[in-house]
Formats: structure tokens, sequence, C-alpha cells
């Protein structure tokens, strides 16, 4: 699966789930469109408005820590956003980049300046940024199920129908 | 070998290596109410009856107890009426934060794999609980399949051991962890918390450290404890389970503080001091139970608050609210012009409680302080124990150490 992005973000500060959703707006709505355009409005208000389909994010330091609130993930991709890379992830924020067919994808030094593009292969484990390969840990099987399917909630929906199948 | 591997071989009947992915069987899944309406959302989506779902909820409106605006209490609607339609067990608002009603209610065993909609679902670890905060697709498949996959952590210990000095809180102690350790240092690691220091914690005491592990990075924590009649079946740890990364003696830690915006800024109590306060807020899933009222209204003597200082303290549930009252600690609040709100998370996510106004200086005993937590971009969060709290709500300003140790 293969995942291009022409417009790249760069972060040189650790990034918490706060700092990508306010809490008074995922309280308030569950629709991911809706929580779109208030993305990083804490940390750096009108950023959302930069934010355009095939939007990577990269980030020299921790992206994604704190709080659980898979909203984070969900309004990122809403807004736009198809990867995500940085050094490491917040252990939640992580799995649920990949539940939702987001790649988050650990490099530990991208160097300066930021590409204008970047490419990735998730089987291959292969960045290309600005045409410059550079190697990443292929997707798991488990990864890359995730991607093809659009997400665990897919998966979950086949699985829910093989049980009703199989019940009496 | 670690307590994650021996809690997770034991369930896969054979030896599990770090690193490697592992499917198991939930005991206990929770969902708070800043998920509960996603969840609904999503077993819409799917289509979801109520014969699916294999592993039975409880839902605890904790964070919202009372609505603040008309779009959050929408969302609580979507989320009660969504609970009640699957048979979900449903907690009410007023009864506590989720993970202290776990607690409570003897959701965490040791032993136990629990599963919660919240990163501090990690505060199961007091109880040597394997208990992971996920977000909520991982929790309706779990909730759907009675099952989640898990990949072992690499685990760590941090030793403490002899006492801390009289008035030094385990939040401080979990502080001063912090300041040597960071946040990024023990990314996805298990970390086994061990010494006599751990084992001797009172269970409030040790659930303020546990809750804090995710502030580490770390996936889950267990706390080295003694059989107790509390807790009668938790087991020691094993010693060189991990490597040590970290081996203090508990008297050396000092009142602490952590600076506004991130958990990259603390410090000792006294390199912030004199700073002036204009709210203080005693409660949070660290530093919401009994023990910490205890000590709040110990060092706040008879003094009442400052004046123009906003004191809000918001119990951790309901059991430890009626306490308050038993003991005469609420009384005792009130009189001092603390405005004492239900259980629940109150203000500390920004939706329940009161938002700090523009430029304001707050002081808290929660476990984040990210810019705009609780509910204003243009407010400013310092971190702390319960102790340093009281003494900043009487003199309307951060403490020195003197000044709280005086309050002993």
């Amino acid at each position: 699966m293969r995942y291009e992005s022409t417009q790249v973000i760069g972060f040189d500060k650790a990034v918490s789930t706060d700092d990508i959703i306010a809490g008074k707006h995922k309280h308030a709505s569950t629709d991911p469109a809706e929580l779109a355009c208030h993305v990083f409005e804490n940390l750096a208000p009108g950023l959302a408005r930069s934010i355009v389909p095939g939007t990577a994010l990269v980030s020299s330091a921790i992206f994604g820590i704190g709080s659980s609130r898979e909203q984070a993930v969900t309004a990122l991709r809403a807004a736009g956003v198809n990867l995500i890379v940085a050094p490491s992830f917040g252990r939640i924020f992580y799995r649920n980049c990949w539940n939702n067919g987001l790649p988050a994808i650990e490099l530990p030094v991208m160097e300066q300046p930021l590409p204008a593009r970047i490419c990735y292969s998730a089987e291959d484990g292969a960045l290309w940024l600005d045409g410059r390969y550079v190697s990443v840990e292929p997707a798991s099987t488990l990864q890359l199920s995730l991607l093809e399917h659009g997400g665990l909630l897919a998966l979950l929906r086949v699985c829910m129908q093989e049980a009703r199948a199989a019940r009496p | 070998m670690s307590r994650f591997q021996d809690i997770v071989g034991a369930r896969c009947g054979r030896a599990v290596s770090v690193g490697e992915i592992v499917t198991l069987a939930v005991d206990n899944i929770y969902v708070q109410d800043g998920n509960a309406p996603t969840m609904a959302r999503l077993l819409a989506q799917l289509g979801a009856h109520r014969d699916d779902i294999k592993l039975i909820p409880t839902v605890v409106f904790d964070h919202s107890t009372v609505a603040p605006t008309g779009a959050i209490a929408n969302q609580m609607q979507v989320a009660r009426d969504c609970s009640t339609s699957y048979g979900f067990r449903v907690v009410r608002e007023g009864a506590g934060i989720s993970h202290i009603y776990a607690a409570e209610q003897g959701l965490y065993q040791p032993d136990a794999i629990v599963l919660g909609s919240d990163s501090h679902t990690c505060a199961g670890g007091a109880f040597q609980c394997l208990s992971l905060g996920m977000g909520i697709s991982d929790i309706l498949h779990a909730m759907i399949t009675g099952l989640t996959w898990v990949k072992v952590p690499r685990t760590v210990q941090v030793r403490v051991s002899g006492r801390l000095a009289p008035g030094v809180a385990v939040k401080d102690l979990a502080l001063y962890l912090l300041s040597h350790l960071s946040f990024d240092k023990l990314v996805y690691c298990s970390i086994e918390f061990i010494g006599d220091t751990i084992r001797a914690m009172s269970l409030d005491a040790a659930q303020t450290l546990s809750s804090m592990a995710v502030e580490f990075g770390a996936k889950c924590c267990f706390l080295d404890r003694d059989p107790c009649p509390e807790l009668p079946t938790v087991r020691p740890l094993r010693p060189e389970a991990g490597d040590i990364v970290l081996d203090i003696d508990a008297a050396s830690v000092p009142y602490m503080i952590c600076g506004p915006d991130s958990l990259d800024h603390i410090a000792t109590l006294d390199a912030l001091s004199g700073r002036r306060i204009d709210m203080c807020f005693l409660g949070s899933c660290t530093n919401g139970r009994l023990e910490d009222f205890a000590a709040f209204a110990d060092a706040l003597g008879d003094d009442g608050v400052a004046d123009g200082l906003i004191c809000q303290a918001t119990p951790g549930s309901q059991a430890i609210y009626r306490s308050l009252i038993h003991t005469g600690i609420l009384e005792r609040l009130i009189a001092a012009g603390v405005v004492v709100t239900p259980p629940g998370c109150g203000p500390c996510a920004g939706v329940q409680g009161h938002i700090p106004h523009d430029g304001a200086a707050v002081l808290s005993t929660m476990n984040r302080n990210f810019k705009g937590r609780m509910g204003n971009r243009n407010a400013s969060i310092y971190l702390c124990s319960p102790r340093v709290l009281a003494v900043a709500a009487r003199l309307g300003r951060l403490p020195t150490t003197q000044e709280v140790c005086d309050a002993l």
C-alpha cells in the first residue's frame, strides 16, 4: 500500500493529543468532520486551515502523548492528514493511528530542511523524501490488514458477521 | 521474568518474549463519558446488536458530571441511551472518576486484564492488575470479541528505598521520578516500581503513583506490594525482572512543582516560589482520594483561602465525598472558602468545573498540564501535591519549602 503526501508540516517539540484536539471540542461532537477545523487550536491557532488532503505531519520529537482520545486521529484524518512521521509516538495514539488506517511511522531522525513530498510503502518499509530513499520498519501483518481494510472497524464488522453466522 | 510476562504467559499457556504480539482474553472493560458517545456512534455504524456484545462494559459518567454546555449534554444523552439499549452497566454522574470507581468496586484485581477507554487506566497497577488504556476502537473490538492484542513490552524497574520526609507526598515522588526519567524515554515499557518505599505505601498513595505511569510514556505499571487485608492475593515482584533505570533514596525527594504547559518543566518547589496563583484545584484520578483531602485540610489549617483566589475541590468518588462529610473535612473546606463540586474529574479536562480566565495561573494536583487542557489556552497550569496546594491556596502564591514545612 502506498501513500503520497504533497504537503509536509513540521513540529519541533513534543505534541500531545490535547494539543491535537481540545477536550471542549471532542466532548461536544463525535463527527470527525466537525472536529477537523479545530485541530491544533491550542498549540497553533489557524494551523488547521493549512492542512489539506495529502498532508504529512513530521515531528522531531515524540508525537501524540497523553490522553487516549481517538478523536485526535479521526480529526486529523478528516482534515486530510495521511501520514505521520516521528522518532516515537504516544503508545495509545500509535495504536489509534493504525486502527484508523493512518500510518504512523517511526523514524529516528528527519533531516532538515523538511521534504516537500513524502511517499511511503507500507509493505516494503520504504520512505521517499523528495525522492530520496529511507528504510523504515515494514508494516506488520496486522498493520497491513488494518490499512487494507481501512481500519479496525471494518475488520470488526467481519468478526461480527462471522460470529453471527456461527451462532445457532 | 517480568510481571507482564508472568500474567500474559499464564494466559497463553507458554512463555512469551518481549516484542511478541499475543492475543488475550479480556476480563473487564470500562468506558468513560468522554468516549461513550463515540462508542455509540461506532456501534451504530457497525450495526451491532445487543447479542453481538461478548463482554459487557461499565460506562462511567465522570468527565461531565454536570454537563457544561447543551452540545455536551446532548452527547451525554446519546451515550446514556446507547448504554441502556445495549444493557451496559451504567455508573451515573456523581459516582466518581472511572479509575477510582474501578478500584473501589474491585474491577482491578491482581493478574486480571482490564481495558479502559482512558489513558489513566494504568492506575490499576497499584493492584498488580494488567490494566491498559486504549482508544475506543480497540475497546469496541474487546467488547465484541472479548479479545485484544498486545505487544509484550520491555520491563524496567524503578527502585525507591527508605522513607519520604515528613509532609513530602507520593505526588512529589512521582514528579521527582519524572524529572529524572522524562516522558519520552520509557515509551511502551512496563514499569515495575519496587523497593520498601513502594511496599509501605498506602493504597491511596500507591494509586497516585500508578495513575502517573502513562505520563512516563509507559504502557502499564506494577507496584511491588505485600499481601494485606485489602489486597490478599498480590505477590512480590521478581527482583531483576528488568533493568533498573532509577534507584533512589526516598528521603532525598523534596517538595516539587511542575511549571506550565509540559511535564518537561519539573523543578524543586523553591525554583518557582513566589509566583502568584489565581486558582487552585484539588482532585483528579491522581490526587482525589481521602488521604489527599486530609493532607490538604491539614496544611490549610484554620486560615481561609486567600482573597481573590478560586479554590475548587472535587472528590474522586461518592464514597470519598461521604468520608469527607463523616470526618468533618468537608465542613473545614467549606469554612475555608473552598468550592467543593460533585465527584468526578472536575476541571481537569476542561469540560466540568471552573474554567480559568485569561492569564490565570492555576495550581493543581492533576497529572498533566498541556496548554489549554482546563479549557483556556491563555491560562497556565502548574502541578503539585495536595499539601503544597493548600499552602499556596492560603498564601495566594507558590510557597517556599520552609513555608510548607511550617504547615506540618
